[in-house]
């Protein structure tokens, strides 16, 4: 499609041209893959028709992996090589990780490390290896090879945990149209049936995340005002205290497979006392006692409680009252526990919605999304705006933190900061990129750092840097860097500090055993020859529409540049054609631009107020 | 590419801007510029949308409020409010603002007194946005010293403002 070739609601593509396209959750606990099918979601099982495949992933010796359930059930049996809730490693650094079941690399360096019997594997190999899972599932369903797929992350996923999860997806295969925030996904998936319009409010808690978003919906755009969340709070926390409370009324758990039991339980007592005022709990060998609701409630309200501050936070970030939400939308398996709804209730004063699954909501919403992305949707006429989570800044004298760009600012984002030398003669500028609501950059997370150098010497104050942020609609940062007397720039794609390198990631698919069969270099092959394609029509059809806006030399140098990436696109080497089309983008991209804004003004002059309405 | 934010909107360099209006114009231009209309798009058009799209939504926030508004206007016009390096306040104007700290700190967070500081400052700065609104009409050929003055004036008040919102959170 070529810019200003906005295809016209109504044009679906013929059945015969529908591209695969899957929505995928990938969960703390389990994870879900769904996709569309004749207008309709369809969530897919593996072949015994289990939707939810657990987050496990077991390494053999001989270097192979199990997923899902046949790994979960090797969790007590094999604790150092089953590897269950990953999402909470990904992107984050052995030093950001305090007690763990399994055995960590000591190394600071780059993403933590799991020693397991098949050698060291970072969170992210782990991820991939449950992302091919899922993608076999809807391969096998949908008969061929996925074009594109949606992949959720929690809102309040900071920068580097949005890489690790792009990265895996990469690592799997897998060509990521978005990555899409759950509590969105989640309002898709209620929103697209309904035809909604208002303020919603998606209550997103997990087995591990909670998230808040509040969204308003009109006419097909879903804007997301404002999201909130804790990172490390959910489900599991609840039934981590109600087994602390039975070890102290007496149970004894003495080894992980009691304690599983024992989470177990307090997961099943949490969802079930509600109408009741007393159940037995029976662990037989482990526990056994009875719990009543008033115990329960002084266990968990604390939990419940620690989940209200950020909706309170999203509220007055948005400029909302509680009484001006439409509706309350129930996300998560935690939110199946009764005493959760009540204090939801209570709060927004209003009753939630919970009756599309709390556990496949998510997967559904992405499904659609990934379905529009691909160009299947044609006629939905939706679009989603979504914000950055946490705000990004830069480390100035003191080590205090700059804002650049703060939290809730919609996505794609763009703000510039100029900052100056501090020294005479000072030739180069170290900058700290970093996340976070604090004012002290060691109560940030790092995102990375990297120098500007060659400032020509200058006394104090007079050098003028301009540093800009850019944050595409996945909600990933970049960063440049500009002396403004002399024009030195430096950029850098933010690989954050617990990242994984383009090197690494090239040297895990071709280490993987799963690629032995699947050739890394046709895909790669494939994928520049897929974009070549895109970069031809797209630019052909731009100089047949704005001729007018083209310089003879222009149209000269595209030209030679075209031809040049027709004639090595049909060749093997994918070096070969990603060189050409950096070429011919690079000979095109002021074309490309004044055609935009071109476009722009026309679509902006000549109309008078009201037909915006 | 520094695009001009009022004529990425289609609107003249003005301060009085209609709110509701500028939202519709952001709406419509952000449902066709987003990157997700560029999905199947070349790598350049993805990326250009991206730039587009962070340019909207930097507009549209710059254009909204009135303060950053009026240091737009003045940039454009290639003046500078300076407000880190000149500090220099009107007297009458600080004594003011004296004034009130000492009437929130004395109400103890009372509600009627809060309620009362809240609607008075409110009703100077939509005055301050009138008058600043004038100054920017009016002083173009004479270096906007009374709208770099409004502007300072407006971001005090502004905080002033936010410090009330807190403490009305606070005894609500």
């Amino acid at each position: 499609m070529a810019l200003l070739q906005i295809s016209e609601p109504g044009q679906s593509p013929l059945p015969h041209e529908r591209r695969r396209a899957a929505g995928i959750d990938l969960g703390t606990t389990n994870s879900l893959i769904a996709t569309v099918r004749d207008g309709h979601v369809q969530v897919l099982g593996d072949a015994e028709g289990r939707i939810l495949l657990p987050s496990v992933v077991r390494f053999h010796a001989d270097g192979a992996a199990t997923i899902g359930q046949a790994a979960a059930e090797a969790e007590v049996s094999d604790p150092l090589n089953t590897i269950a809730s990953v999402k909470r490693l990904m992107g984050r650094g052995r030093a950001e990780i305090g007690a763990s079941p399994y055995d960590l690399s000591s190394t600071d360096e780059g993403p933590v490390r799991l020693r397991t019997v098949a050698g060291e594997k970072t969170p992210v190999e782990v991820s991939a290896h449950i992302l091919r899972a899922l993608k076999a599932r809807a391969e096998a369903y949908l008969g061929g090879e996925l074009s594109g797929v949606v992949i959720t992350v929690p809102a309040y996923f900071d920068e580097p945990q949005r890489q690790a999860t792009k990265d895996a997806a990469r690592l799997a295969g897998l060509p990521v149209l978005r990555l899409l925030n759950e509590p969105t996904a989640a309002a898709v998936a209620y929103g697209l049936d309904r035809n909604p319009e208002g303020l919603y409010c998606v209550y997103d808690l997990g087995g591990g995340t909670f998230d808040v978003s509040l969204l308003r919906l009109s006419q097909g755009v879903f804007e997301v005002l404002a999201t909130g969340g804790d990172a490390l709070l959910g489900g599991d926390d609840m039934d981590a205290a109600l087994v602390r409370h039975w070890m102290g009324e007496g149970a004894r758990a003495t080894s992980p497979s009691e304690t599983r039991q024992l989470l177990r339980a307090a997961r099943h007592a949490r969802e079930r006392l509600s109408g009741e005022t007393e159940i037995m709990i029976d662990v037989p060998g482990v526990f056994q006692g009875l719990l009543n609701r008033a115990t329960l409630e002084g266990l968990i309200d604390p939990l419940i409680e620690r989940t209200l501050a950020p909706c309170r936070r999203v509220l007055k970030d948005a400029g909302v009252k509680v009484a001006d939400i439409h509706e309350v939308v129930l996300v998560g398996g935690a939110t199946r526990t009764p005493r959760l709804r009540e204090r939801i209730e209570g709060f927004f004063r209003k009753a939630p919605l919970h009756d599309i699954d709390p556990d496949q909501v998510v997967a559904i919403g992405a499904a659609r999304q990934a379905d529009l992305l691909i160009g299947n949707a044609g006629a939905a006429d939706m679009l989603l705006l979504d914000v950055i989570p946490l705000s990004l800044g830069l480390e100035i004298m003191g080590g205090l933190v700059e804002k650049i760009i703060p939290r809730n600012s919609p996505i794609p984002a763009s703000r510039a900061q100029e900052f100056t030398t501090y020294k005479d003669g000072q030739t180069a500028l170290a900058l700290h990129v970093v996340q976070g609501e604090r004012d002290l950059v060691s109560d940030c997370r790092s995102l990375a750092r990297f120098s500007l150098r060659g400032i020509p010497p200058m006394v104090a104050g007079a050098a003028r840097i301009r540093v800009t942020f850019r944050v595409d609609a996945d909600g990933l940062l970049s960063v440049t860097a500009r002396e403004l007397t002399q024009g030195i720039e430096s950029e850098i794609t933010v690989k954050p500090s617990f990242g994984l390198s383009d090197a690494d990631i090239e040297r895990m698919l071709g280490d993987s055993i799963i690629h032995a069969s699947d050739d890394a270099l046709m895909r790669a092959l494939r994928e520049q020859q897929v974009e070549a394609d895109r970069m031809i029509v797209a630019v052909e059809a731009a100089m047949a529409e704005g001729a007018d806006l083209l310089m003879e030399n222009e149209r000269t140098a595209i030209e030679r540049q075209m031809v040049l990436l027709q004639s090595v696109k049909g060749g093997t080497d994918p070096q070969a054609i990603r060189a050409a089309i950096v070429s011919l983008d690079q000979a095109s991209a002021d074309f490309a631009a004044r055609r935009m804004d071109a476009g722009l003004r026309k679509a902006m002059t000549g109309r008078s107020v009201t037909e915006f309405s | 590419m520094a695009r001009n934010y009022f004529e990425l909107f289609g609107l003249p360099v003005r301060f009085d801007i209609d709110r509701e209006d500028l939202a519709r114009r952001h709406r419509e231009l952000i449902r066709t510029w987003h990157p997700d209309r560029f999905a199947q798009g070349s790598s350049q058009e993805r990326r250009l949308a991206v730039e587009m799209s962070a340019d909207l939504n930097d507009g549209v926030k710059v254009l909204r409020d009135p303060i950053d508004r009026a240091r737009y206007v003045l940039k454009l016009n290639g003046v500078s409010t300076d407000e880190e390096t000149d500090t220099v306040m009107d007297a009458a104007f600080l004594q003011d603002q004296m004034t009130w700290r000492e009437r929130l700190e004395e109400s103890q967070g009372d509600a009627v007194v809060v309620d009362g500081l809240v609607a008075e400052v409110a009703t100077l700065r939509t005055h301050k946005e009138a008058a600043l609104s004038r100054a920017l009409a009016q002083e173009a050929g004479s270096g906007f010293a009374g709208a770099r003055q409004l502007v300072r004036e407006l971001q005090f008040l502004r905080r002033f403002a936010d410090e009330l919102d807190d403490v009305q959170a606070g005894v609500s």
